[in-house]
């Protein structure tokens, strides 16, 4: 509770015994006006003090206005009308107090709930100093220096592992529940937790330019971009409230005049009452309140599970995604180039390989590596002899005393082996011993794991097509679609293709649904920037990529794609409940108000009620974990 | 020449109307008023004094929330 939440809530027991004490204790005349009055101006000069500066600054139509024109209003009525019957107004505005506390108070609370999810600012760095271990703020140290994580830290700074291993806990960061093994050499983010062994780091980056700061920095300015729905209650309330106290101005004096002119009593007291019923109701807080929070919300826990939303707009052009354009390698698939079969072999597999790896050690191409590595095991050189390498073939060695040949098809007509071509599509490397073909090994790009659930979320999710553009050669371009069931897939395109292809889709679509693309963002800048959404992948290291998008994953994973369409599905679902709710319960409330079968106290449910229902909804928002 | 301060209102649509009034102040290019952040994020115009401007910008957001206050 802050200072002023406390000192209102003082105020508002002390009135309310005050109020139950009155009602008790009877009390005529001057003296029980006198009282009531004392009551009233303890709960409510606040809002009096408000109302009159609003009026002088010329700012008339503001809720402070309303209570205080409706509980004056009704004051004078019970002067007027000699009940004595004060009870209403001082109820009316405690009530509204009450209200007005309970909402801050619950607005203050799940700021910081929010805000509590969304802390992983690191509050300081162990560096040593003349050995000894001191806690200096992050901001503070220096690119290159070495700082010591220990156990149940956060790593405050992202740099490289120069000495022990680890377990780090990325969760925070990404959502993922499994912990990242790290050693020496390996680079590591800001932001993680480690779980398990002292770690010392040495810095690469300055806090201002590390994971932790540029997370927060977005996610704290995702706010400024608002969204269409919030623009709308922006300019919705700036007409509503004038229109309501007009409208509340006629009902005061149009039907009591009618009933004059026609003959009849004019009930003024009975329609003054309705009018100040009407101001009571009319109070757009619930709207004003709810839309932006549960836009807060969503974002807050979007990028809980990793998914960073640039701005509440992009997430209300999520909802709509109905077309989803993805960039084939490092998306859909790892981008790597692996081993993925050994076929036709005369010797065995692993002889094979081994042939292969140790032939192409000296080379530093990248199948020469993905050979190396699924050899498994540093090239033994001392059993390879003279290497002879054909550009354009592949490589001639002598290994173990045989004559070895790794390469192409052409190679192979050169050194006279029968070779067989592959059902497979993807990089075919041949290899012959002694000139007699020995089989050959199929290296290709291998599809992400999660890619075909992905995709398959999507699609439940309602998006129409998915789509994959890709630089690559139309027979894996046909592979990977297929094995993926995405609707279509463009290949062989240029950069500059893609933009294109984005284009003719954008060009396809009607208006309401939007395009999202989906890459990984260092070549992909212009498709991101020209598609309706553009969604970067892997945000960990690659500043292209949370400059260009407008949603920004931090694990690769496919799955998270559709999670985050869900996610602002959800949002923007509570967001039009809570639009539909307010304005509906307020609307029939008026008509009621207007017809003489509300009271205040429907009033003040009205106005209080459904507002704190509203931002209560609103929280949901921040549930996503199951979706 | 963006800058962000942090500031302090309790209404949302008090909020609104101060994010408004601080537009139409001098030597601002845009501000907007993040509530739920309870942030002003303000781009200055090119040669504008912050300090001057900011007093300005309080000035008019305290018109309408009397509670209006900008850690400067």
């Amino acid at each position: 509770m802050t200072r002023k939440q406390k000192r209102n809530l003082i105020r508002i027991i002390v009135s309310s015994v005050f109020l139950i004490v009155l009602n008790i204790v009877p009390t005529t005349g001057l003296l029980r006006a006198g009282l009531f009055l004392t009551c009233y101006l303890v709960i409510g000069y606040d809002i009096l003090r408000k109302a009159g500066r609003g009026i002088v600054n010329g700012r008339m139509f503001d809720e402070n206005f309303l209570m205080a024109v409706a509980t004056v209003g009704a004051i004078a009525l019970a002067v007027y009308a000699k009940t004595g019957d004060y009870n209403e107004a001082v109820a009316v505005m405690l009530f509204y107090q009450i209200g007005e506390w309970f909402q801050s108070y619950a607005v203050g609370k799940s700021r910081k709930n929010i805000n509590a999810l969304m802390d992983i600012r690191p509050d300081y760095a162990n560096v040593e100093q003349e050995g000894k271990l001191i806690q200096v703020s992050p901001d503070t140290v220096a690119v290159g220096s070495e700082i010591v994580v220990r156990p149940g830290e956060k790593i405050p700074l992202d740099g490289v592992v120069v000495k022990g291993a680890s377990s780090l806990n990325t969760s925070a960061l990404t959502g993922e529940s499994l912990p990242r093994e790290v050693t020496v050499g390996d680079a590591v983010i800001s932001g993680c937790v480690n779980m398990r062994g002292v770690l010392t780091i040495c810095t690469t980056k300055a806090f201002g330019e590390s994971t932790v700061s540029r997370i927060l920095e977005l996610v704290e300015n995702a706010g400024s971009r608002k969204s269409k729905s919030e623009k709308f209650i922006s300019r919705f309330s700036r007409i509503y409230t004038p229109a309501v106290c007009i409208s509340a101005l006629a009902l005061a004096i149009l039907p009591p005049l009618v009933l004059t002119a026609l003959g009849k009593s004019g009930m003024w007291g009975d329609w003054i009452y309705r009018a100040l019923t009407f101001l009571v109701i009319s109070c757009p807080c619930a709207l004003v309140i709810s839309v932006p929070l549960s836009f807060f919300a969503g974002i807050g826990g979007a990028s809980r599970e990793g998914i960073l939303i640039k701005g509440s707009n992009y997430l209300e052009a999520l909802a709509q995604t109905k077309y989803v354009v993805f960039d084939k390698t490092g998306t859909l698939t790892q981008g790597v180039f692996q081993v993925t079969g050994v076929h036709h072999n005369t010797v065995d597999e692993d002889t094979l390989l081994a042939y292969a790896a140790l032939a192409e050690s000296a080379s530093s191409h990248p199948i020469a590596q993905s050979l190396q590595r699924a050899y498994g095991k540093e090239p033994e050189l001392d059993r390879v002899g003279e290497i002879q390498e054909i550009s354009g073939h592949g490589v001639l060695a002598v290994i173990d005393g045989k004559r070895i040949a790794v390469g192409n098809s052409k190679l192979m007509d050169s050194v006279g082996a029968a070779y067989q071509d592959c059902h497979q599509t993807g990089t075919i490397i041949h290899i012959a011993i002694d000139g007699a073909y020995a089989g050959h090994i199929v290296i290709s790009d291998v599809v992400k794991q999660d890619a075909a659930s992905g995709v398959a979320e999507l699609k439940k999710a309602g998006v129409k097509q998915c789509i994959m553009l890709t630089g690559d050669r139309e027979a894996v371009a046909k592979d990977v679609a297929a094995a993926l069931g995405l609707d279509g897939y463009y290949s062989q395109l240029l950069p500059g293709d893609k933009v294109q292809r984005v284009e003719e889709i954008l060009a396809g679509k009607s208006g309401r649904e939007t395009l999202a693309f989906v890459g990984d963002g260092i070549n992909d800048a212009p498709v991101l920037a020209r598609a309706d959404i553009g969604i970067a992948m892997g945000a960990m290291g690659s500043d292209a990529a949370v400059e260009a998008a407008d949603v920004v994953l931090m694990d690769d994973n496919p799955l998270k794609i559709a999670k985050a369409v869900k996610i602002s599905r959800k949002c923007l679902g509570i967001v039009k409940q809570n639009v539909y709710f307010a304005i509906g319960v307020k609307l029939v409330c008026l008509i009621l108000g207007a017809a003489g079968f509300a009271n205040m106290w429907l009033a003040i449910f009205a106005d209080v009620g459904v507002m704190v229902i509203a931002v209560v909804n609103a929280i949901r928002a921040l549930q996503v974990k199951n979706l | 020449m963006m800058k962000t301060y942090q500031i302090e209102v309790d209404c949302a649509n008090c909020a609104n109307l101060c994010e408004i009034e601080a537009n139409k102040v001098e030597g601002i290019a845009s501000a907007t008023i993040n509530f739920w952040a309870q942030k002003m994020t303000v781009e200055f115009a090119p040669g504008a004094d912050e300090k001057k401007v900011m007093k300005a910008v309080m000035k008019v957001c305290r018109k309408v929330e009397p509670d209006f206050e900008i850690e400067l």
